[in-house]
């Protein structure tokens, strides 16, 4: 469930005052798939990272699965994005050097799983992302598909409640691009997970049970589609 | 995240930048290899005068001079004194000195715990030679007997006759003997002369041959001649007759009993001091040298230290320069709830690696460099059968810890900029 209350975001001091998110109040249960729409500017990538607890709303609360982000200190923060969530960005953040294996142990490092059980939990989510024999391969040498699938796997390994995920196919041609969101969207079947897609591709967003359209850091609408509809 | 992890990560980032480490490195491998060697060289200096007292002083006796400073430049009289037949002028310099006469010495005798009393008495010769030999220079001494000499041939059982010489090696193809043990019985001559111009003959027959010491503390023991006591005082004594120099010495061996006690060798220091004499024993000649040695090593460490500084900052501009190549990175695993002090640990901890290598590149090289120079320098500076460089495992160990925390301690600031990215603002960069 995440629950957000009379959000508000606002960059710069009172003379140059920029506000990104106006009064932002909305309700998603779990385990759906949510799209962020809207134009470039409009305050997409700001919902996400307050979100993500990456930023704190200048004015209101936002509640993620019972943990009120606004009132977490900054240790518990780190924890609950190393808990509880999974990022997937447009561009991959991939570290180019390291190998598959250990671009995906590293939020397993970061949440202090003991060095024994990586391995096996890191050879499920290669397996997930179709890139068991990759294993061993340098990050640098895959291409743009596959570096987005291998972060998908960093992202998943965790078995994250919510994956938040920023023009995942931004940097992808529309084929390799589908390939992805058909991955993420399988992914978010098997872990009962919520997911959530800034985009301003249409054909991505219809296929979403929620969409909420941002217009100039405002809500414009939201759309809510019955289970039944989306399985036509 | 756990220590093992945030060790092999930022190693691992260390190695993406192979060249630019190895470059960072090296600076520091730099002044390792300086500080190394100056540890080392000090460490032989030190050994080296350790020995040079060893071989050369008893260490259960004491050097008394009339003055109460024997050692350094309180040692000489820098003003005229009222007429005093203790004050003499000698050395190179002619500078004022007191001196010990008769009675100094006779009195040394009666403090408490001396053994006994032992004045070289020497004296230059005119010339030495034998049976078909020519003549050669050479110096008399009287022998010492408490301190260890070793022989080529013959042995001295008892005391020295009036009759006995103790010949260094050297003499022996000089003076037509075809072997150490040849020569031993045979007779050589000693000519001597006053300084008004009389002369005298002396002749002696050789007791034992003495093998060059492996250190020498003056030039001069490899050309001088022992004989007893009595001897070698009735020499100098006719040597000296009519000069200034007459039976004023500079300095006597005072031996004391059970010396090798410290306390008790101290007792007697003290009591001939509290006399207002000077005395040294051997472990204050010892603290002498080690002090020389210990200037000249700070003085070396210090430009060691310097050139510490200049990679220090070397190692904070790399580092720096990490931390902006690798923003996103950082941005991505703050992303992930790595916590600012894993980051922060994680720059310094890569830091400490740069220290690492550059320490064990340093030192490693200064320990196998100076490994293979030692017995070309040792021969170079005629350092005998020493070795100059005396490399101790644990002060490089230390040496080798410091220069990691000296590369710590510059990776922190550049890791405190690490942990205070924004992540937002990190995670843009790409
Ligand atoms: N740190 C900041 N300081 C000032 N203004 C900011 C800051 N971050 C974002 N903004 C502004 O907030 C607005 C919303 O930015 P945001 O990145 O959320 O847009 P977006 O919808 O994600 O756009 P795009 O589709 O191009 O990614 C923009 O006008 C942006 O300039
Ligand atoms: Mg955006």
């Amino acid at each position: 469930m995440i629950d957000l209350k009379h959000v508000s975001k606002t960059y710069g001091k009172k003379d140059s005052e920029f506000s990104a998110l106006n009064d932002l109040s909305f309700s998603i249960p779990d385990n759906k798939t949510v799209a962020i729409v809207g134009k470039s500017g409009s305050g997409k990538s700001t919902l996400l990272h307050l979100l993500g607890g990456l930023d704190r709303p200048t004015e209101g609360q936002i509640v993620v699965n019972d943990l009120n982000l606004t009132k977490l200190t900054h240790k518990e923060m780190d924890k609950y994005r190393s808990n509880q969530l999974g990022f997937v960005f447009q561009s991959f953040f991939v570290e180019a050097n390291l190998s598959c294996y250990e671009n995906v142990a590293l939020p397993l490092e970061i949440s202090k799983v003991a060095s024994r059980k990586r391995k096996e939990i890191i050879e499920e989510a290669l397996e997930k992302v179709d890139l068991a024999d990759k294993l061993k391969s340098k990050a640098r040498t895959l291409s743009g598909g596959q570096k987005q699938r291998l972060a998908i796997a960093r992202a998943l390994v965790n078995k994250p409640k919510v994956i938040l995920t920023d023009e995942p196919t931004g940097n992808l041609d529309s084929v390799t691009g589908d390939k992805v969101i058909e991955l993420l969207f399988s992914i978010y079947r098997e872990q009962k997970s919520t997911l959530v897609i800034v985009t301003h591709d249409m054909d991505i967003a219809k296929k979403c049970d929620i969409r909420i359209y941002i217009r100039d850091g405002e809500i414009e609408r939201i759309e809510s589609i019955k289970d039944k509809d989306k399985d036509k | 995240m756990y220590w093992k992890d945030i060790l092999r990560r930022s190693g691992q980032s260390l190695k993406q930048a192979k060249v630019r480490t190895l470059l960072t490195a090296a600076a520091l491998a730099v002044g390792g290899f300086t500080l190394t060697i100056t540890l080392a060289a000090a460490n032989g200096a030190k050994a080296y005068g350790n020995k040079l007292i060893d071989t050369n002083f008893n260490p259960s006796s004491l050097i008394v001079a009339k003055n109460k400073h024997i050692i350094g430049p309180k040692g000489s009289i820098d003003k005229p004194q009222p007429y005093n037949s203790s004050v003499i002028a000698s050395g190179p310099n002619g500078k004022l000195v007191r001196v010990l006469d008769q009675q100094d010495l006779k009195k040394l005798a009666t403090f408490k715990g001396v053994q006994s009393v032992f004045e070289p008495y020497t004296s230059s010769a005119l010339y030495i030679t034998a049976k078909n030999a020519g003549k050669y220079t050479g110096s008399i001494a009287a022998f010492d007997p408490s301190i260890s000499h070793q022989f080529a041939a013959g042995r001295i059982s008892t005391r020295l006759t009036s009759r006995d010489v103790v010949l260094p090696q050297d003499y022996l193809s000089l003076l037509k003997f075809k072997s150490a043990s040849s020569a031993i019985g045979k007779t050589i001559t000693v000519q001597i002369r006053q300084v008004l111009g009389k002369q005298e003959t002396k002749h002696f027959k050789v007791l034992a041959v003495l093998t060059a010491p492996s250190t020498l503390i003056s030039g001069n023991i490899n050309t001088t001649l022992y004989v007893s006591s009595k001897e070698a005082k009735s020499i100098n004594d006719f040597i000296n007759q009519g000069t200034i120099n007459y039976q004023h010495y500079l300095t006597a061996t005072v031996l004391v009993k059970d010396g090798t006690n410290p306390a008790k060798l101290l007792a007697t220091q003290n009591a001939i001091e509290h006399a207002g004499y000077g005395a040294i024993s051997a472990k204050d000649a010892q603290a002498t040298i080690s002090q020389i040695v210990n200037v000249l090593q700070i003085i070396i460490l210090v430009f060691g230290l310097i050139t510490l500084i200049a990679s220090f900052f070397g190692v904070v501009n790399t580092q720096y320069i990490s931390v902006l190549e690798r923003t996103g990175e950082i941005g991505l695993m703050k992303a992930l709830g790595m916590s600012n002090l894993s980051v922060r640990w994680l720059f310094i901890v890569e830091a400490g690696w740069i220290g690492g290598i550059g320490a064990i590149f340093g030192s490693g090289l200064a320990v196998i460099v100076g490994t293979l120079l030692n017995p070309w320098i040792s021969k170079q500076i005629n350092f005998s059968n020493s070795s100059l460089l005396i490399f101790h495992p644990l002060e490089i160990l230390a040496l080798i810890i410091f220069l990691i925390l000296v590369a710590t301690i510059a990776g922190l600031l550049p890791a405190r900029k690490a942990s205070r990215l924004d992540p937002i603002e990190a995670l843009r960069t790409e």
